[in-house]
């Protein structure tokens, strides 16, 4: 019995760990990078090269700091938001072959669970900032919930011309399909896909043209604004992990997953979210924030009949091919 | 009661182990590490010395070298930097940001404003130094204090902090007398002035319509308003702008003793809050102003401060709230 608790538990335990590892030090190259494009040094003094240890300080100096509830709020969802968003946003992870084997669950239709799961963060995000009983945590996570319910449209729509192209909603067999050629050279509609789905995967990581609802100069910091200590720690977390999710998702369905151009293996996966989660950056850096009147227009006027038509396209390409390979 | 005693006691035999001792010194060690390490200050500004704040996070100073992003909510924030002049209205929004930092805390006051209220300190709006109000770890003079004392102040909290020094006491120097306190003594009565504005006058029943011819002939732009106290009477003077021809216009109010004109908000919707300004300030009334409320100072405040007559030891006390009421602030709010 105790063999198979070990079996059973033992993957997860990896995957959590090498994933909080990385998302950690996402933080730090965050950092680094936004450092180096507003010619600054970054974390510095903490830790010797360059101040590696700076994400450990940060962790542990939050889980020092006191727990504040504020006054009246409902202390029971309260403190829910921030579990149910970690533990979301670790569980779409179940379904990733992100780790160095297989994904811990293999199923047929794994893309279509991941958006599942994934598209749940948004219940944890809103009970947090309801309960806060915060005017600006309230209209933080209208806005979020506004943004983030039409952005899944076209992401997930985006996601399926691949899916149609290839035949299936496997991850496994998203990869073998891609030994060839990725995805992203596919002509037209791989160029397609991918730009409406990084354009709606900014907004889905609230990332800067779209990050409404973490206005600093209008809503304080947010939905987090009154989480304190190891709660926001969490928030922040989870965050990243979101993020990261997202562009390992990318990185399989455009980038080809393991399949490299000397070799194949699973930790390609993760170099190419990498890189991918480099490019964010460099936009979140570079660019201002957008209204939330243009950014709502911008989705439901131009992305998502877009995202239709190359959907059209993928179908009627897929018919006729197989029609005349008959 | 019997819990926390068997607690206790837990912990005496935990202690008695071998190397307990050096266990919890170097847990302890680690987090005031980790709090030295990554304090976060609130993004929060005040006058001038801000600026220089301001400075020192960004591109040549770069506090993020030692760990520190601001954060905009109390909430996260370790770190509070006074930096500018604390006015009594600000007192009280500076104290109720600091109980709703989560602790542990600490503060800095930069510039010789926060630190003691600088060359205001006599001005009957400002506060003879932030910690009046709330506890003060590291004071970095200067005025403004440059990018380098700024960072010098920040190592000296994390030596502070190092130490193990969690949490900061209230400043505990014994209360000055009431009467070191009290303000500049005014010995004379002001001198009678003789100056006396020739520019045009009008009467103050005519100033409505005045104003809707001026604004008929185009002048829409209401410059500004502003008062001035004669000492005899209190003057007012009105400049109007034309953006069409280029011109301004100017005239001026003589005010009786009533202190009562009628209002133009109705006529330039500009003129709303530099009436209040002026209510605020001199304690002209106008008349069919929609909403004439004080403006800068605080609500219960009393008496004109711009009014000659004015003077801060005067019957129109409290002039700012004295060093008791800043200890009551302390405990109460
Ligand atoms: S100390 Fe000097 S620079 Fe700082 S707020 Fe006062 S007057 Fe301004």
């Amino acid at each position: 019995m105790f063999n198979s608790f070990i079996e059973f538990a033992l993957p997860i335990f990896k995957t959590i760990s090498i994933l909080i590892l990385i998302v950690a030090y996402l933080v730090w190259l965050e950092r680094k990078v936004a450092a180096k494009m507003q010619s600054r040094v970054g974390p510095y003094s903490v830790g010797y090269p360059h101040g590696w240890l700076q994400p450990l300080a940060d962790a542990l100096k939050l889980m020092t700091k006191d727990d504040s509830i504020p006054k009246n709020s409902d202390s029971l969802l309260f403190n829910l938001g921030p579990v149910w968003i970690m533990v979301v946003s670790l569980a779409s992870f179940a379904l990733l072959p992100f780790y160095f084997n297989n994904p811990m669950l293999n199923v047929d239709l794994s893309f279509m669970l991941f958006i599942a799961i994934s598209s749940l963060i948004i219940i944890g995000i809103f009970i947090s900032g309801w309960s806060s009983n915060n005017k600006y945590a309230l209209i933080s996570v209208l806005r979020m919930t506004a943004q983030i319910i039409s952005y899944e449209i076209p992401l997930v729509i985006s996601l399926l011309i691949p899916c149609i192209l290839i035949g299936s909603l496997s991850f496994g067999e998203i990869i073998r399909y891609q030994e060839d050629t990725w995805i992203i050279f596919y002509p037209l509609l791989g160029q397609l896909s991918f730009i409406i789905f990084f354009i709606s995967a900014l907004a889905e990581g609230n990332r800067i043209p779209f990050d409404l609802s973490e206005a600093e100069s209008e809503l304080i910091s947010g939905y987090t604004t009154e989480y304190s200590g190891i709660k926001f720690a969490l928030f922040y977390l989870a965050e990243y992990v979101h993020l990261f999710g997202i562009c390992v998702l990318g990185s399989i369905i455009f980038f080809g997953g393991s399949n490299g151009p000397f070799f194949s293996s699973n930790i390609l996966i993760v170099i190419k979210a990498l890189l991918f989660f480099t490019l964010i950056l460099f936009i979140r850096w570079s660019f201002f924030r957008i209204r939330i009147d243009q950014l709502l227009k911008f989705n439901w006027v131009k992305l998502i009949p877009l995202s239709f038509a190359g959907l059209l396209l993928a179908c009627l390409l897929k018919y006729y091919m197989d029609f005349s390979s008959l | 009661m019997g819990d926390v005693n068997k607690s206790l006691k837990d912990i005496g035999t935990f202690m008695k182990l071998p190397g307990a001792n050096l266990f919890i010194t170097s847990t302890d060690q680690l987090f005031n590490w980790a709090k030295k390490s990554s304090l976060w200050p609130l993004s929060f500004g005040l006058a001038c010395c801000a600026i220089e704040m301001m400075a020192t996070f960004s591109s040549r100073y770069d506090l993020d070298r030692l760990g520190m992003i601001t954060r905009a909510s109390p909430r996260q924030a370790d770190l509070m930097i006074v930096a500018g002049t604390v006015t009594v209205k600000m007192a009280e929004r500076i104290k109720t940001l600091y109980d709703q930092m989560a602790g542990p805390k600490w503060v800095i006051a930069a510039g010789s404003c926060a630190i003691s209220g600088d060359h205001y300190r006599h001005i009957y709006s400002v506060v003879p130094g932030v910690d009046w109000v709330i506890p003060v770890d590291v004071y970095v003079p200067g005025c403004p204090p440059t990018p380098e004392a700024f960072i010098d102040g920040i190592l000296e909290l994390q030596n502070i902090i190092g130490e193990g020094k969690t949490s900061p006491t209230f400043n505990s120097s014994p209360v000055p007398e009431e009467k070191t306190l009290s303000p500049l003594e005014v010995t004379k009565p002001p001198k009678k002035s003789k100056n006396v504005i020739e520019s045009e006058f009008i009467d103050k029943t005519n100033l409505i319509n005045h104003s809707m011819d001026l604004k008929s002939q185009g002048f829409t732009y209401l410059k500004f308003i502003t008062a001035t106290d004669f000492d005899t009477n209190i003057v007012l003077t009105y400049f109007l702008g034309n953006n069409v021809s280029n011109k301004e216009v100017e005239f001026n109010i003589k005010l009786d003793d009533d202190m009562k004109v009628s209002s133009l908000s109705n006529i330039y919707s500009g003129a709303d809050w530099q009436e209040r300004e002026i209510f605020d300030l001199f304690g002209i009334i106008f008349e069919g102003h929609p909403n004439l409320k004080r403006i800068m100072m605080p609500d219960e405040w009393i008496g004109h401060p711009l009014r000659k007559e004015y003077v801060m030891d005067s019957h129109y006390y409290p002039y700012r709230p004295t060093r008791k009421e800043y200890e009551k602030w302390k405990t109460e709010l």
